[in-house]
């Protein structure tokens, strides 16, 4: 019979593990590819600048399409905001808040990728 | 387990590496290879495969050596890299269970597990460890097997120690329950024989 072991066996057993030495050449195989690694060249920083800049093109563009379709002064058919306050906007003003919100979006989800 | 490297060493080599001498890595390499290796193989029991973990902490940390600040201690702050290494090496690995080699238990004798001496018995229960969940296998190697206190195991997994406490209290009840189900199921075969 193989007795069961009880908790001060179970300390016993986990607190006595026995040591993995390490093969002949394992430090000089780390040390391979840690050179490696070290003449790889860095790598590329987000642009940033480049990320702005296009934000901004958006946002320049979308302001220039909203002032052109604001003039044509076209509503939806129904006014389903109305309940909640928000009917006095105009077609450019929702578009605009439309496109905000959704660059913010964007933006708040790249950041929380990237950070 | 092999005593700790002096701290005082790393943090120079640190300080070197970072100034662009890769050279000095050897010097954290050779003194941390033992309980890195040693680590790994405790998640996986397979010494190609703990080697091959190592090796890609090692890695990671000389990526990532810039990032060390100092405030916690060069062990914790490897161990932690270490341990985030193997964990996505494991991910979507089977556990490799609580199987016992009956091919180890020396032969002869009318009963075949008269050779199952306390060793295999030990060796039976820390390979269990590895079918335990991760998030109770993970502070029971570091705990015990790593002989990290409890400070140090919360630090390294990124847990409060009152979490870490309580995972390794279950960790430490399910592992019980399950070599108390597979002793009783082998000692009933053994009878039968």
């Amino acid at each position: 019979m193989i007795r069961e072991p009880d908790m001060d066996d179970l300390d016993r057993i986990l607190a006595n593990d026995e040591t993995l030495v390490p093969s002949s050449g394992f430090a000089a195989g780390v040390m391979d590819v840690v050179r490696n690694a070290a003449d790889e060249p860095p790598p590329l920083a987000f642009p940033w600048w480049r990320f702005i800049v296009g934000v901004l093109g958006c946002i320049v563009w979308s302001g220039a399409a909203i002032s052109v379709l604001g003039q044509l002064d076209v509503r939806g058919p129904a006014d389903p905001l109305a309940p909640i306050g928000l009917s006095g906007l105009s077609f450019a003003q929702w578009t605009l808040t439309i496109v905000i919100v959704t660059i913010a979006a964007c933006g708040l989800r790249f950041l929380r990728h990237h950070r | 387990m092999a005593p700790t490297p002096p701290a005082d060493e790393d943090t120079a080599a640190v300080r070197l590496v970072v100034a662009g001498d890769v050279a000095a890595f050897d010097g954290i390499v050779k003194r941390w290879q033992g309980r890195l290796v040693t680590l790994a193989w405790r998640f996986c029991r397979d010494r190609t495969m703990a080697e091959d973990m190592a090796q890609e902490a090692f890695v990671r940390a000389f990526r990532a050596l810039h990032t060390f600040r100092g405030d916690a201690a060069f062990s914790t702050w490897l161990t932690a890299i270490a341990m985030n290494t193997y964990r996505s090496c494991l991910r979507g690995r089977e556990p490799r269970g609580a199987a016992l080699d009956l091919s180890r238990t020396p032969a002869g004798g009318s009963d075949p597990f008269t050779g199952l001496r306390d060793q295999e018995r030990d060796e039976l229960v820390r390979r269990a460890v590895l079918a335990l969940p991760a998030k109770y296998r993970e502070p029971l190697v570091l705990f015990y097997f790593q002989e990290m206190d409890l400070a140090e195991t919360a630090h390294v997994l990124a847990l409060p120690e009152g979490t870490v406490k309580a995972r390794l209290s279950r960790g430490r009840d399910l592992l019980r329950q399950r070599a108390a189900k597979q002793f009783a199921g082998w000692n009933t075969r053994v009878s039968e024989t």
